[in-house]
């Protein structure tokens, strides 16, 4: 009895993916394909085009001049480069996280709304209910939800990252990319976000990259290591980390790097 | 020996490591930071000082605008003299005078108070049976028992410092002109028993007042100076005439201008006569009779000429107190004839207008009641000094040519000396400032006209005209400037591509660079022209260029994405120029001459639907003049719109796209993120952070704006008017002062005001530059910017 | 596949062999221990045999020593990969060495008892046992210090033919005391056993030989795997 599912495309498609500054080649032909509601951790030394990586599933590089780029990265099945792709749109479906928080110079309120906005969506009902919606699932609502209308600068460094990934799931998007989200805070704010990292993906997918291999192997589900722009070993986050396959592998994560 | 007695050992002083030589400062760098820091916080206090400094030096300079006069009592001198006489001061103010029995002139020595006769006699031992003072000309009109008149000049010796005169040598001289009729018969008519004396250059007027029986009839007697190859000639009688018949009543006090075209009279009847005289037909006749001239019954105690002899001063015996002047009035039946009115209005004295002295220099004067004495100026109707409670009644009152110093003789014969120090009386705030009825207009006004061709011109120095023109000049280059600055400073900084920038920045520094000189030239002279017949193409540019581009921005937005996908990232501008050139050149040489006539039509259909369409003309000029009553100028402020903005975009664009730019890429990168688009970024994000930056950049365009000389001065009528007519021109404090300033003299009521107009455009940018500094600091910590 | 590239922190490469040092140290002292107590078997020295129950504690702190010391290389490096894996390895190596100790104690306390009792040892029962012990405990530790796999195979190997020699001197314990009809002699009969299971010991550390090379548990597979 043949009961063959109906083909779904992972949520995110990287199809043997180089990607080029000028002459200088970043990524050399990258493939893996991430999984839905899953954490995937990309790590690796500097420079060896995580971020690069990143920041190409929702375009942004594409400002950067003299950039070009060969295979292709696809969201649901679609490429991102399909000339009919209009980049603002994709940008409402993959939200991003960086590595230092920039709420902008507004109130609490105002800063979760933005995306509404610029979107057309004012309407005071849809807004608040975002608000309290994407407050809650920063973890950050019972802490603010007094001062909302108060500057976005008054918060502590954790609280205004959380603010920042607040603003970033206000739209619901499909796709969170973090860069580093916490390099800039202190332990405990660091694990309140893993914490609300661990909640947030049952409706999202989330990529990130770190630096810190034991945030990685707290909180992601897959891992890729990435090498001078090559993808050396991706897989299961236990596995990686108890028992790499690849020799570069187990030299980076056990220190043993020459 | 007991163990307690060896006393203990110091324990040896703690010694401090010795510093290792690395972490030790050379002395060099010491001095160097010590030397630096005194010269850097020398060189702070050297700018404020020299800010400072300027500003009181405007001050020092201005201050004496707002001076009140100053006006002392000589007590040492006060010698007790003969009240029998009519007194004159000379020019220094050092030797009063006094006509004594027609028969001599007694000077005041004024050391010891005697006096100097010097008699002098009449030809045939004819006696004076009138005479009168005029002090600006320092002589006495005389009428005889014979019918004649002439004059009696004084020279006191002294010039004007009250040194001894080089000529005569400190001897003081009496001298009896020539005697003239007064009638063309050469018969005395009654007896004489009034007069007055007009010098209008080449022509002299006496009007004479004759007891005749029990009437008193009013005779005028003309000589004009013969011209012949050789030299001047002599004076010859040109005229006699007879007023007595327009005159109803008895005259009381007549008045001739130093024209010699104007005869005033004032009747028992309190009534004021005024006559002109005719070159056409040489006749004088009555223009206007005035009647209660204080609007009641009040008597009129003193009418006077103020300088100049186009108002007179009209004092009342319950002590009102105002200026009538001549200016052109309509008539009933549409005429404009020049007639005198009501001027000016001073706070009554308490008491009636006993006495009255001018200046021949400026339009100051003095007048007395009773008990008071009060220093006034004519143009301004601002009273310059009050003495409110005399102590003595004066019986007489006497100034010299300048009134620098006058003297007031009280009921015992003493003399009271007064010394007047009043520099600029024609200035103070409301001559400069307020609405001031000069002569010869018709209602008051703020005029800006400082100098004039004759010597008792009325200086119009009102600074709002210029304040007004500065602030017009101002509104229509900012106009033309921050809108273009602005948008182009969001273009280049957030959606131009960066090899373009790169020419880009560059070229606004050249164009900040043009010197404002060589932009006035072009504007006056090439542009000017120019645009004077192009004014409708390019209003149809203002409004075609705008529409016609978001018109077609819009339906870029409808063209499928892969077309603009293409052309993104900045290159728009590569789509949209050549349709924007396209635009303006049909609307250049096509569009303006093709639209102007059916406008002017439309127009003209409009206005005649509350009836003002019948006027002449198909261009907009005609339409302009003809149509709206407005002027029309080639050198208007629509071209010096243009031309500061030149001066000006560049240092609004500069500003504002550095502080554009300077928004942290961050937030720009956290926004786009978030799937804003490039306008949405620019608008909710970097704007806002921007605005102190951009607000900063708008103060200091208008400063610049404000203090544009040049431009202004070559580009512009330069009229003083106070007039929003966008084709009109315009005279700024800046250029004003350019203009006047090599011509003042230094010193002079003239040269401070234009010191003041200079002060004025110093506080106006300062306080422009501190309210943006404040205004930019609150922004600044309203969006936490570095 | 363990890497041979030096870790980057000295001190951390430092921490790592020093464990494993510490354990064969430890390993070497109970084997040497062991081959006195053949000795004393052969020459009933009971001298020797109050020395080397005197000697056991000492060796208990090492084994404690090595726990903790363990416990403070996991906190302090937070080891992934095969430095986890061989840090959990000497982990359960130390633990077993305790194990051992307590099985060397109890097996001199029994011969102890056997020479003041005067009762026969049967030296030719056990002492091949003990030697085969001693030669597969020998020959894990060795492994574990060495990181030979193909070692730690082979006491698995062994430990069979020690198993099979162990029920062989057990029965014949038994036949002999039933032939004598004197009763079992339970000391002999727990020395065998302790015996048996020091090789069982050997055993353990030869299976987190091969975890740490592979991460596979062989404990419990068979031999096949």
């Amino acid at each position: 009895m043949n009961d063959t599912k109906p083909y779904e495309p992972p949520i995110i498609q990287v199809d043997d993916f180089s990607f080029f500054y000028g002459d200088k080649q970043v990524l050399h032909n990258i493939s893996m394909d991430f999984e839905e509601n899953k954490v995937t951790a990309l790590i690796g030394p500097s420079g060896c085009g995580k971020s690069t990586l990143l920041r190409n599933i929702n375009r942004m590089n594409d400002l950067v001049p003299g950039v070009h780029h060969q295979g292709d990265i696809r969201i649901d099945g679609t490429s991102l480069y399909d000339p009919k792709v209009e980049v603002i749109s994709l940008r409402k479906r993959v939200g991003m996280v960086f590595q230092k928080y920039n709420p902008f110079p507004k109130s609490i309120y105002e800063n979760i709304v933005f995306p509404l906005r610029v979107a057309g969506r004012n309407s005071r009902s849809e807004l608040d209910e975002t608000v309290e919606r994407s407050l809650k699932g920063a973890a950050l609502w019972d802490e603010v939800k007094d001062k909302l209308h108060q500057s976005a600068y008054g918060l502590s460094g954790g609280q205004q990252q959380r603010l920042c990934i607040a603003r970033a799931i206000a739209n619901r998007p499909q796709i969170l990319l973090m860069d580093e989200p916490c390099a800039a805070l202190d332990p405990i704010a660091t694990l309140k976000i893993e914490d609300l990292m661990e909640d947030l993906k049952k409706d999202l997918t989330i990529v990130i990259v770190t630096h810190n291999m034991q945030q990685a192997t707290r909180i992601s589900d897959k891992t890729a290591f990435l090498y001078l722009g090559n993808l050396i070993e991706y897989g299961d986050t236990a596995q990686i980390f108890t028992n790499p396959k690849e020799e570069q592998t187990e030299a980076y994560i056990t220190g043993r790097f020459s | 020996m007991n163990q307690d007695d060896i006393p203990t050992q110091e324990q040896p002083a703690y010694q401090p490591k010795p510093v290792p030589k690395r972490f030790l400062v050379s002395k060099a760098t010491l001095w160097c930071d010590r030397i630096m820091t005194k010269l850097i916080i020398g060189g702070g206090f050297t700018v404020i000082v020299a800010v400072f400094g300027i500003l009181f030096f405007l001050l020092a300079v201005t201050l004496p605008l707002f001076k009140e006069a100053e006006v002392l009592e000589d007590v040492k001198t006060s010698p007790v003299v003969p009240t029998d006489g009519s007194w004159g001061l000379d020019a220094s103010g050092k030797r009063p005078y006094l006509f004594r029995h027609g028969k001599e002139i007694d000077f005041l020595n004024q050391e010891d108070g005697t006096l100097t006769p010097v008699p002098f006699t009449l030809p045939d031992n004819e006696q004076i049976t009138a005479y009168t003072y005029h002090s600006g000309l320092g002589l006495y009109p005389i009428a005889t028992d014979a019918g004649k008149v002439g004059l009696i000049t004084v020279k006191s010796g002294l010039n004007g410092h009250g040194d001894p005169d080089v000529e005569t040598g400190g001897k003081p001289e009496v001298k009896v002109g020539e005697l003239y009729p007064v009638t063309e018969s050469g018969e005395p008519i009654g007896k004489i028993i009034g007069l007055t004396y007009a010098d209008a250059g080449d022509k002299k007027v006496f009007v004479t007042l004759h007891q005749d029986a029990d009437k008193v009839r009013t005779f005028v007697m003309s000589l004009e100076q013969s011209r012949s190859l050789v030299s001047d000639g002599e004076l010859e009688p040109t005229g006699y005439f007879e007023l007595s018949e327009q005159i109803d009543g008895k005259p009381s006090k007549i008045l001739a201008n130093m024209a010699g075209d104007g005869i005033v009279v004032v009747t028992d009847k309190n009534e004021i006569v005024y006559f002109a005289f005719d070159e056409n037909t040489e006749t004088w006749n009555k223009k206007q009779t005035i009647k209660q001239a204080f609007g009641n019954d009040e008597g009129i105690s003193v009418c006077e000429w103020l300088f100049g002899d186009m108002s007179f001063v009209l004092g009342g015996k319950n002590g009102s107190l105002s200026i009538f002047s001549l200016y052109p009035q309509t008539q009933a039946d549409g005429t404009t004839t020049r007639l005198f009115g009501k001027t000016k209005e001073f706070e009554p004295l308490n008491g009636p207008i006993t006495h009255y002295i001018s200046s021949y220099i400026n339009r100051s004067f003095l007048v007395t009641s009773p008990t008071q004495m009060k220093l006034c100026y004519g143009t301004t109707a601002d009273t310059r000094w009050e003495e409110p409670k005399l102590n003595f009644s004066p019986i007489q009152v006497v100034g010299n040519h300048e009134l620098t110093s006058f003297l007031a003789q009280d009921a015992e014969g003493k003399l009271h000396r007064y010394s007047v120090d009043d520099k600029h009386p024609e200035s103070g705030t409301k001559a400069l400032v307020g609405k001031i009825w000069y002569e010869g207009y018709d209602a008051p006004k703020w005029m800006w006209q400082s100098v004039g061709g004759t010597d008792d011109y009325e200086s119009k120095i009102s600074l709002m005209p210029l304040i007004f023109g500065t602030l017009k000049g101002t509104f229509y280059a900012l106009i033309f400037a921050v809108p273009v600055a602005l948008l182009a400073a969001v273009y280049t900084s957030h959606f131009m591509p960066a090899s373009v920038k790169k020419v880009v920045k560059p070229l606004m520094e050249i164009m900040a660079s043009l010197p404002s000189v060589v932009l006035g030239f072009f504007g006056a002279l090439y542009l000017a022209p120019k645009m004077e017949d192009k004014v409708p193409a390019i209003i149809m540019m203002a409004i075609l260029i705008p529409a016609v581009a978001i018109l077609f921005a819009w339906f870029w937005t409808t063209r499928p994405i892969e077309w603009r996908n293409k052309i993104s990232h900045g290159l728009e501008y590569i789509v949209m120029i050549p349709v924007i050139l396209i635009i303006a050149w049909v609307c250049w040489c096509y569009l303006g001459y093709w639209v102007e006539e059916p406008i002017v039509d439309m127009v003209r259909g409009v206005m005649s639907l509350w009836g003002s369409g019948d006027f002449q003309g198909t261009t907009f000029p005609e339409l302009w003049r003809n149509g709206f009553d407005m002027a029309y100028e080639q050198r208007n402020s629509l071209v010096v719109g243009f031309i500061m903005g030149f001066a000006v975009i560049p240092v609004i664009f500069t500003i504002s796209e550095d502080a554009l730019s300077n928004v942290p890429p961050s937030l720009i990168a956290a926004s786009e993120a978030l799937g804003a688009s490039r306008w949405q970024i620019v608008k909710t994000i970097v704007i806002p952070i921007a605005s102190a930056g951009i607000f900063s950049a708008l103060m200091i365009g208008l400063g610049r704006a404000v203090g544009e000389t040049m431009i202004v001065l070559m580009a512009t009528g330069n009229t003083p008017i106070m007039d929003w007519n966008i084709f009109n021109g315009m005279r700024t404090l800046s250029a004003n002062i350019a203009t006047e300033l090599p011509e003042a003299a230094q010193g002079s009521t003239h040269y401070r005001v234009l010191f003041l107009g200079g002060l004025i455009l110093f506080s106006l940018t300062f306080v422009l530059n501190t309210i943006a500094e404040i205004v930019r600091q609150r922004l600044r910590k309203r969006y936490h910017i570095v | 596949m363990p890497n041979t590239h030096k870790h980057i922190l000295p001190h951390y490469e430092a921490a790592l062999t020093g464990l494993g040092d510490q354990a064969y140290q430890i390993a070497q002292i109970l084997l040497v221990q062991l081959s006195s107590l053949k000795e004393v078997f052969e020459r009933a020295d009971l001298n020797r045999l109050n020395q080397i129950i005197a000697e056991t504690p000492s060796i208990e702190d090492k084994a404690r020593y090595l726990q903790q010391d363990g416990t403070n290389v996991l906190s302090q490096f937070h080891p992934l990969g095969s430095d986890l894996r061989f840090v959990m390895a000497v982990s359960r190596t130390s633990d077993k060495l305790m194990e051992a100790v307590d099985e060397l104690q109890g097996i001199a306390k029994g011969m102890k008892k056997e020479l003041k009792n005067q009762t026969p040892l049967f030296p030719e029962l056990i002492l091949p046992l003990l030697s085969m012990a001693i030669e597969e405990l020998r020959d894990a530790t060795d492994s574990l210090q060495e990181k030979d796999v193909e070692k730690a195979l082979h006491v698995r190997v062994n430990d069979k033919k020690l198993d099979k020699a162990h029920r062989k001197a057990l029965s014949a314990l038994i036949q002999c005391a039933s032939e004598n009809q004197s009763g079992l002699n339970v000391s002999l009969l727990l020395i065998i056993r302790s015996i048996e299971r020091l090789g069982d010991i050997a055993k353990t550390i030869a299976a987190s030989v091969v975890f740490y090379d592979d991460a596979r548990d062989i404990r419990h597979t068979s031999l096949k795997g």
